[in-house]
């Protein structure tokens, strides 16, 4: 009797090893993520925070050589481009990814949508941003705007589709039947009900698409281009963070590379902004 | 990344010497290329760049497919 306690107690002594370094081992692994996350923000904070002032905010990128300038032009075609981006994602998003919960479901169709979707989703962001140089900036001969716009839409579109179609999929289906029995027709049932039940589940991929669009480079590298002056037209090149970011930490002047730490402060902030955004949404939901 | 990895045009055996990646060297060069064979070869590294992302998710969707399948004869 003895005997097998004690084979027992080796056992669980050696469960418990294995646990404590199992343990051991993922903690270190949060650690790791942590501090390199905290690392980042805290440099983005010492060489970030100097250079934002109100000039930041009021004047446009200075000429190579020029003292001070800000990075208004930059800030305000960023936001016309993000905001351009979602009025094209969320319907086209949104829309098929009600296709792929409530008619598709499991047809050929559908199948192939969401498997294009989850490629389009892992796509190297710079080929897109080629794809739409050879799409429209080479038809039209010049950078512009709208390029830009496009380039964005085509990453954040894939990314609404998924999170659009995992939310309808969460609202429970008895709540679809009661629809149906009270004699609603599908389409109604699909926008008056599904959608409206998981909608700030879709506000929340939304905002995450948002998130993940507003630090891209790769793809306005050659759309969008970049503009040293103030514009806001959207058919010509327009300035925008990520690219003056770009442009301007490898540059030699001083005032640029702060204003270039400046902008990335700036933009990881907002996107910072934008994830906790996101999760308020969504626990609304679940409290709610 | 374009940043830090060092642009160099050469194919260097060590990781701790300057490189390229296909994406450092679309960022780059493309803005400034020449129409023609500089041209289409950046538009050619850009498929090439696609192809891999594209056959390692096809893999990856695969091993999905038929994990889900094992799981279904198993129960």
């Amino acid at each position: 009797m003895s005997q097998v306690i004690n084979i027992d107690k080796a056992v669980f002594a050696r469960r418990k090893r294995a646990n404590k370094i199992g343990l051991a081992l993922s903690m270190f692994a949060m650690v790791l993520g942590m501090v390199f996350l905290i690392w980042i923000l805290a440099v983005l904070f010492i060489k970030g925070f100097s250079a934002i002032d109100l000039n930041l905010f009021t004047q446009s990128t200075p000429a190579p050589g020029s003292e001070g300038g800000g990075l208004a032009n930059a800030i305000v075609g960023s936001l016309m481009l993000i905001v351009s981006c979602t009025l094209i994602s969320t319907p086209v998003g949104v829309l098929a990814g009600l296709y792929l919960s409530e008619y598709g479901d499991r047809s050929k169709v559908a199948s192939v949508t969401r498997f294009v979707t989850d490629i389009m989703l892992s796509a190297p962001s710079i080929v897109i941003g080629l794809f739409v140089y050879a799409l429209v900036v080479a038809q039209v001969k010049h950078f512009s705007g709208w390029a830009g716009t496009i380039a964005l839409a085509l990453i954040a579109v894939p990314v609404v589709v998924r999170t659009t179609e995992n939310m309808l999929r969460l609202v429970p289906g008895s709540l679809r039947e009661a629809a149906y029995a009270l004699g609603a027709p599908k389409w109604k049932v699909a926008f008056m009900i599904t959608l409206r039940a998981a909608q700030s589940g879709i506000m929340t991929g939304i905002l995450l698409a948002l998130a993940r669009v507003s630090g891209e480079t790769a793809p306005l590298l050659f759309t969008a281009l970049s503009n040293q002056f103030f514009s806001t037209n959207m058919n010509a090149p327009m300035a925008n963070l990520p690219v003056v970011i770009f442009q301007f930490a490898m540059s030699p002047y001083d005032n640029w590379v702060s204003l270039a730490w400046g902008g990335s402060l700036l933009i990881t902030f907002a996107v910072l902004g934008l994830n906790i955004l996101a999760r308020v949404v969504f626990r609304e939901k679940v409290q709610g | 990344m374009t940043f830090v990895i060092g642009n160099a045009r050469r194919i260097s055996p060590s990781l701790f010497a300057p490189g390229s990646s296909i994406a450092s060297t679309l960022a780059n060069q493309f803005g400034e290329a020449e129409a023609g064979l500089h041209f289409s070869s950046l538009f050619a590294l850009g498929l090439a760049l696609f192809f891999i992302t594209f056959v390692v998710l096809a893999l990856a969707k695969w091993m999905l497919i038929r994990m889900e399948k094992s799981q279904g004869l198993k129960s």
